[in-house]
């Protein structure tokens, strides 16, 4: 029941999105049919690609063409390239998903590794450290930080490929640049959750039973603590497609998210609809998978 | 989902290249299409001149050199080209190149219902395209244009096979077929785009096995490539990775100034600067060679004429030296102080080589002499050209313009003849009836030897007139590693790999 109803609510969200879409797209100044042509054409060849593109159409019948096209799952050929949006979409998204999903591995690895070392030493130099590492993955400019990264281990270093996309190696380095970010807030969380469970009677109960402080830690405390960071990676979600951006540009992944920045800064109008249009629902989804993690993992949420 | 599942563990593997004979080259941007006949974009036509051939192609010095045409007649009246072509040609599909085939395509490009970039080069000029015999073609024009020649070497002019029209149509640009060296392989978009030699190349097989390129927008990431040898080949290299890069000793550096004239329109329709002296006053009051040499280097010269050298019928006339004695004259002439001028200079960020610093520089400049600057930065190209051609224009702009044909003609024409003043793309707003007269009468004169006149001529009146603060032909450095031979780089800013090696 609840799924359903969730699910009836994306409808009206993707409707929004859009026409928001849509109409912002055009308010930005630039003419696509003028990008397409290139600044050497003469004003006639702009007129005629306008005209084949319908842009000189009224908005709204360009509206209503892209919405019924799009229910019958046709974004539209991208004016650039003159490929299907949705094929190029689909191309596009298993890398970012390949990133995101390791980006993300690396937040949660690191950041509870990092937490629950600091709540387990707390107060010490350790405990410290960690809330500076906390404060500066948050704070770095991911560019920054992905330009150091490839300075250290891809040209001093040798180790890794400074960029390029194929295999193992070219996601390391992505996915700490991405990862990093969020493993900050995760750590921080961390610290505070293990350290609430740590008090809480049932822990004490445990200790007094005689179970090693791992096992304790490991069964009960660090099962408790993941629900605020699930929370957390859910609301960060979208800072993490904006950081995704950066990454991809810097690196040369060829992801959605760098696909996206394209085709705004060429005006493909359908392309970026295309594009926005499948991260909405890839943010919606996560939101959806978010809450429903949370009951597997804390039987007390349910949803009616 | 299972195809997205299929994608990717494709993606976890990857895929490996044998790196000793394969070419490895960075590009900035997305390629748009390998259908030459669609755009012109400068990225994707350089990697087409590895797949097709024309009829006709550039040479480093801009002269239009055979290439499948081996020879050619033109008809007293200067309408009929009549092109010999060479013998022996097979498309990588097995398709022969003959006079039908070169008919074939350019009856695609000159349809109808083709309004592209790449048709608009043909289409206003070419009447009709016949066999004559198997190897002989003839194009008639609708009126004498001289520059022809030079438009077929253009890469709009790149011959596609007929059996490859047939069988993908409009799908072409994922399944290019041409003469070229080599033939295409593979294209994962935004990816890599991999092309295999082709053995039967009627110039002898290509050097390297494969050439592979890569898409990385990032220029500090291409650096990092380069240097750590996962790349060979770099284009467009700022001057502040150049000087690093120069330390390198596994690295070599290539400056080539290009035929793209960079030049600050004035816009002419404005107080003050409708004034002749106001104009050349402003040409004075800017200390152009110290910007080139700071940013560039000694070797790249100030712009003599609105032609870049390397184009055809460039003439050199005069520079405006820096002189600000002879500014406040001119300025006083006109009846003006610096102090009562003000200026909006407008500029794109990251367009044009060095272009934010090169308009800050100048501004910088103009201060100093005493005008009142007002500088604004464009980081959106799109928008750039939006507000500053069709909405509203500075005072001052800074643009590069490359005559794509690398003629006169084109660098003359589109942006400074009176037809296209106040319009795109003559933003100065200059229209001179004498430079018009000549321009015109120029693009259809049958001897050269007149038409060089012409344009020289007209070359003269632009300089006297200043419509522009007339700057630098922009150079683009490209950055190899040291093993890397044979790397072309003709002035149309296209980087040919048709002879490249390694070592």
């Amino acid at each position: 029941m609840y799924l359903a109803r969730r699910l009836l609510e994306i409808i009206p969200v993707l409707f929004a999105v859009t026409f928001i879409v849509f109409v912002s797209v055009r308010l930005i100044p630039g003419d696509p049919a003028r990008t397409i042509a290139g600044l050497e054409a003469s004003a006639e060849t702009v007129r005629a690609i306008r005209e084949d593109l319908g842009l000189d159409q009224p908005l709204l019948s360009q509206y209503v063409v892209f919405l019924k096209n799009a229910i019958g799952g046709d974004l539209g050929e991208s004016y650039y390239y003159g490929t299907e949006v949705v094929d190029e979409v689909l191309r596009r998204f298993p890398a970012t998903l390949l990133l995101a999903i390791s980006g993300l591995a690396v937040s949660v690895l690191v950041g509870m590794f990092v937490g629950t070392l600091s709540a387990v030493n707390k107060g010490s130099l350790m405990d410290r450290g960690t809330l500076i590492f906390a404060i500066g993955g948050i704070s770095m400019p991911s560019f920054w930080l992905a330009l150091i990264l490839i300075i250290i281990f891809a040209v001093k270093l040798q180790w890794l490929p400074a960029g390029g996309y194929g295999t193992w190696q070219h996601l390391v380095l992505p996915a700490i640049t991405l990862g990093l970010f969020g493993a900050g807030t995760i750590a921080r969380l961390t610290r505070s959750s293990v350290l609430e469970v740590l008090r809480q009677d049932y822990v004490r109960t445990a200790r007094s039973k005689g179970l090693p402080g791992q096992v304790i830690l490991l069964k009960h405390a660090l099962k408790n603590a993941l629900i605020p960071v699930i929370t957390v990676l859910g609301l960060q979600l979208g800072a993490f497609l904006s950081r995704a951006v950066v990454t991809e540009t810097v690196f040369g992944w060829p992801g959605i998210a760098r696909l996206t920045v394209t085709a705004v800064l060429d005006r493909d109008f359908p392309l970026i609809q295309g594009t926005v249009l499948w991260l909405a629902i890839v943010f919606i989804a996560a939101n959806l998978l978010v809450d429903l993690v949370y009951s597997l993992i804390d039987p007390r949420i349910r949803y009616a | 989902m299972k195809r997205l599942g299929i994608l990717l563990l494709t993606a976890l593997i990857g895929i490996g290249l044998a790196q000793e004979d394969t070419l490895r080259v960075l590009l900035s941007s997305e390629l748009t299409t390998l259908d030459p006949q669609i755009t012109t974009d400068t990225d994707s036509a350089a990697v087409r001149y590895q797949i097709y051939n024309g009829l006709l192609k550039m040479t480093e010095s801009g002269e239009a050199v055979p290439d499948l045409a081996e020879s050619w007649e033109i008809s007293e009246d200067g309408t009929q080209y009549t092109f010999q072509l060479r013998p022996g040609v097979t498309f990588h599909d097995g398709a022969p190149l003959n006079a039908q085939a070169v008919k074939a395509s350019f009856e695609r490009l000159l349809a109808e219902d083709r309004d592209t970039s790449a048709s608009a080069y043909f289409k206003p000029i070419v009447e009709s395209v016949e066999v004559v015999d198997d190897l002989t073609v003839r194009f008639t024009l609708n009126e004498p244009f001289a520059p022809f020649l030079n438009t077929l070497a253009h890469p709009a002019g790149h011959i596609v096979s007929p059996l490859a029209i047939e069988q993908y149509g409009e799908e072409l640009g994922m399944h290019p077929v041409g003469t070229g060296p080599y033939q295409f392989s593979e294209w994962v978009r935004g990816e890599r785009l991999v092309l295999e030699r082709f053995d039967d190349y009627f110039e002898g097989p290509a050097p390297m096995a494969a050439i592979e390129y890569r898409i990385i927008p990032e220029a500090a990431t291409r650096v990092a490539l380069l240097e750590t040898d996962e790349a060979d080949i770099i284009l467009r290299v700022t001057p502040d990775e150049a000087k690093r890069l120069a330390q390198n000793p596994e690295i070599k550096l290539e400056t080539t100034p290009t035929a793209r004239a960079m030049f600050m329109a004035i816009n002419m329709t404005r107080e003050p600067f409708d004034d002749k002296r106001v104009r050349q006053a402003i040409n004075h009051a800017v200390n152009v060679r110290e910007i080139i040499t700071a940013l560039f280097g000694e070797e790249v010269p100030q712009l003599d004429s609105p032609l870049a050298p390397g184009v055809f019928g460039y003439n050199p006339t005069r520079t405006y030296e820096f002189d600000p004695e002879r500014a406040r004259e001119l300025l006083a002439e006109a009846g003006y102080e610096a102090g009562d001028i003000s200026i909006d200079l407008w500029s794109p960020s990251g367009r044009y080589v060095q272009d934010a610093t090169v308009a800050q520089a100048v501004a910088q400049q103009l201060e100093a002499f005493g005008f009142d600057v007002n500088l604004r930065l464009f980081g959106d190209f799109s928008e750039y050209i939006e507000v500053a051609f069709v909405e509203d224009r500075g005072d001052m702009m800074l643009l590069g313009w490359s005559p794509s044909t690398l003629e006169a003609e084109g660098g003359l024409y589109q942006i400074l003849h009176g037809d296209h003043a106040n319009k795109f793309a003559n933003n100065s707003g200059f229209d001179n009836p004498e430079f018009n007269r000549l321009i015109e009468e120029a693009r259809s004169m049958t001897s050269e030897e007149d038409r060089l006149a012409a344009y020289a001529q007209a070359q003269e009146i632009v300089m006297e007139e200043a419509p522009w603060l007339f700057l630098y032909p922009q150079p683009v450095i490209t950055a190899m590693r040291a093993n890397v031979h044979d790397v072309v780089i003709l002035p149309s800013e296209h980087l040919v790999l048709r002879e490249a090696w390694k070592e």
